[in-house]
């Protein structure tokens, strides 16, 4: 019952939010493919799909988490219905459980689900790109990003409002990105080349090759499970 | 009799603000009791506070005598806040199929005959519905629940006379039950109307509390009218709660010692002795104005 709650309430801005990331998968491996002149080579694509996931479909989605982070609480006090849940017979953990998890799966779906409709669109255009490299390129960007999706999920118990927390949710995101690439110092903190170190693609072929280094993934993760920690404990604490 | 809500020497500050102040009440079990307090007194603070919703301060509180935030608890009590906000994109039939399943006691019966005494639309959207209609819905969500405490808080606000009465005689025929009623107002006359028990607070502290019946009957006030009024400090004795001058006439409210307060008017010279009863109004009135003399 909670979980059939909890998806309610965030399935409409899921299903916007996933396909807006499908529209800007699609112009971005149009863009990228020159498909639009259907004068296409498999390769084409190669590089398409890996240009679509690592730049325009990393950016959206990183926002797009965010965004599948927040409500929560906070959200249900403004509009009036947070007495009529907290007095249901449910922690709040519980509760917290329902949301994060949901959301979280929300985000990896909003990854996955975009990355594998390249390998569709390059076959409806003759064109192939391998659906291996697109499943692990959107598991990575939806494991390894997931610290975007963490970032929504604690501002939204800590601030209240809902443009005060996406405000704020946009401008962390801003802030990783930024002082990730910009800041010499971070640069190695950097999630893009976390989640898809350039040296795991092979330059000629814009494919995956070898080994993929899983470390950057994993302590971003982890990190993303310390965020979700503290966003429980405030949810736990605070006054609704 | 076991107590079903207790609190002691509960506080809740916001900020350098105290909401509650020490608050210590007893709800009686079986019973139906009015919380009665102005806008600001501290009643939804104390109403949160059993919930869950917000945190106390210090002090203690406890439902059913378990530790307010036990889920347990949750499933044997039912809840009508004051805005009646519910889920809003649900429909009459998903909010009743969402909740029905958190309460093991659920009674179905009870669901059938409310839905038709209270002629809810079960295919309309909670957001569509008036303010009356929620409260309506609300009450079913919560008497159905065959829970053995009811918790409301200002559950006539906003609602039109004929629905206020429907809802309270709906909180009457709950109580005869069995359910225990604990609901917040600040209309002293449906708590006049429905409570057998009253709690009166005002600054986050009690005010006035105790039997409806009890209070009737302890509270008088007393009139004398003197050509020359004697001091007010003359009248100062236990049991008098406050004393009030208006030119040639000294107005007495005593829960005790009324039969020698009454007394002292022949030796002072009074004209005229009157001794009368004192409704709840004018007992919480004067209690309030006693509290912000004292403060």
């Amino acid at each position: 019952m909670p979980i059939r709650k909890v998806w309610r309430e965030s399935r409409w801005r899921f299903f916007f939010i996933l396909a807006a990331l499908l529209v800007v998968t699609g112009a971005s491996v149009f863009y990228n493919a020159k498909a639009e002149n259907v004068v296409v080579e498999s390769k084409d694509f190669h590089e398409a799909g890996e240009r679509t996931i690592r730049g325009a479909l990393f950016r959206f989605w990183g926002f797009s988490a965010m965004f599948l982070g927040l409500g929560g609480f906070l959200r249900e006090r403004a509009v009036g219905t947070v007495d009529y849940t907290l007095s249901l017979p449910v922690s709040r953990t519980r509760w917290f459980l329902y949301r994060s998890l949901i959301g979280a799966l929300q985000s990896m779906a909003a990854a996955l689900i975009p990355a594998l409709t390249i390998p569709v669109i390059a076959a409806l255009f003759g064109g192939n790109y391998p659906v291996r490299d697109a499943f692990l390129l959107g598991l990575r960007l939806g494991v390894g990003g997931m610290l975007y999706y963490s970032s929504g999920l604690l501002v939204s118990t800590v601030f209240a409002g809902d443009y005060a927390s996406a405000g704020i949710g946009i401008a962390v995101v801003f802030a990783i990105n930024n002082s990730t690439r910009v800041i010499e110092s971070l640069k190695r903190l950097n999630l893009q080349d976390a989640i898809t170190p350039p040296q795991m693609i092979d330059q000629s072929t814009h494919l995956i090759r070898g080994q993929m280094p899983w470390s950057g993934i994993a302590f971003s993760f982890a990190l993303s499970l310390v965020l979700s920690a503290w966003a429980w404990k405030v949810t736990v604490a605070r006054d609704f | 009799m076991k107590a079903v809500v207790e609190t002691r020497e509960l506080t809740k500050r916001f900020g350098d603000t105290y909401a509650l102040a020490g608050l210590t009440i007893t709800v009686p079990r079986g019973q139906i009791v009015g919380f009665l307090g102005r806008n600001g007194s501290g009643k939804t603070t104390t109403i949160k506070i059993l919930l869950d919703v917000i945190r106390r301060t210090s002090g203690e509180a406890t439902l059913l005598g378990e530790p307010t935030g036990s889920v347990a608890v949750r499933r044997r009590i039912g809840f009508l806040g004051e805005d009646k906000r519910l889920y809003s994109y649900m429909t009459v039939r998903e909010i009743i199929a969402f909740t029905r399943p958190f309460f093991p006691s659920w009674r179905v019966e009870t669901e059938t005959r409310l839905l038709m005494d209270f002629e809810l639309p079960l295919n309309r959207k909670v957001s569509a519905l008036s303010k009356g209609m929620r409260t309506k819905l609300g009450l079913l969500l919560n008497l159905c629940r065959n829970s053995e405490l009811l918790i409301l808080d200002e559950p006539s606000e906003g609602l039109d006379p004929v629905m206020a009465e429907q809802m309270l005689q709906s909180l009457v025929r709950q109580a005869a039950d069995g359910t225990t009623i604990f609901f917040s107002s600040h209309q002293v006359a449906e708590i006049e109307q429905i409570a057998d028990h009253i709690i009166a607070i005002e600054k986050g502290r009690v005010m006035l509390e105790g039997s409806l019946d009890h209070l009737r009957q302890k509270f008088r006030r007393v009139n004398l009218v003197f050509d020359d009024p004697p001091p007010p400090e003359a009248f100062r004795r236990d049991g008098v709660d406050r004393v009030i001058v208006q030119g040639r006439t000294i107005s007495i409210l005593a829960s005790r010692n009324v039969d020698e307060i009454a007394a002292l008017g022949p030796l002072l010279a009074a004209k005229s002795v009157d001794v009368q009863s004192v409704g709840l109004k004018e007992l919480f009135l004067e209690k309030v104005k006693g509290d912000h003399a004292d403060s």
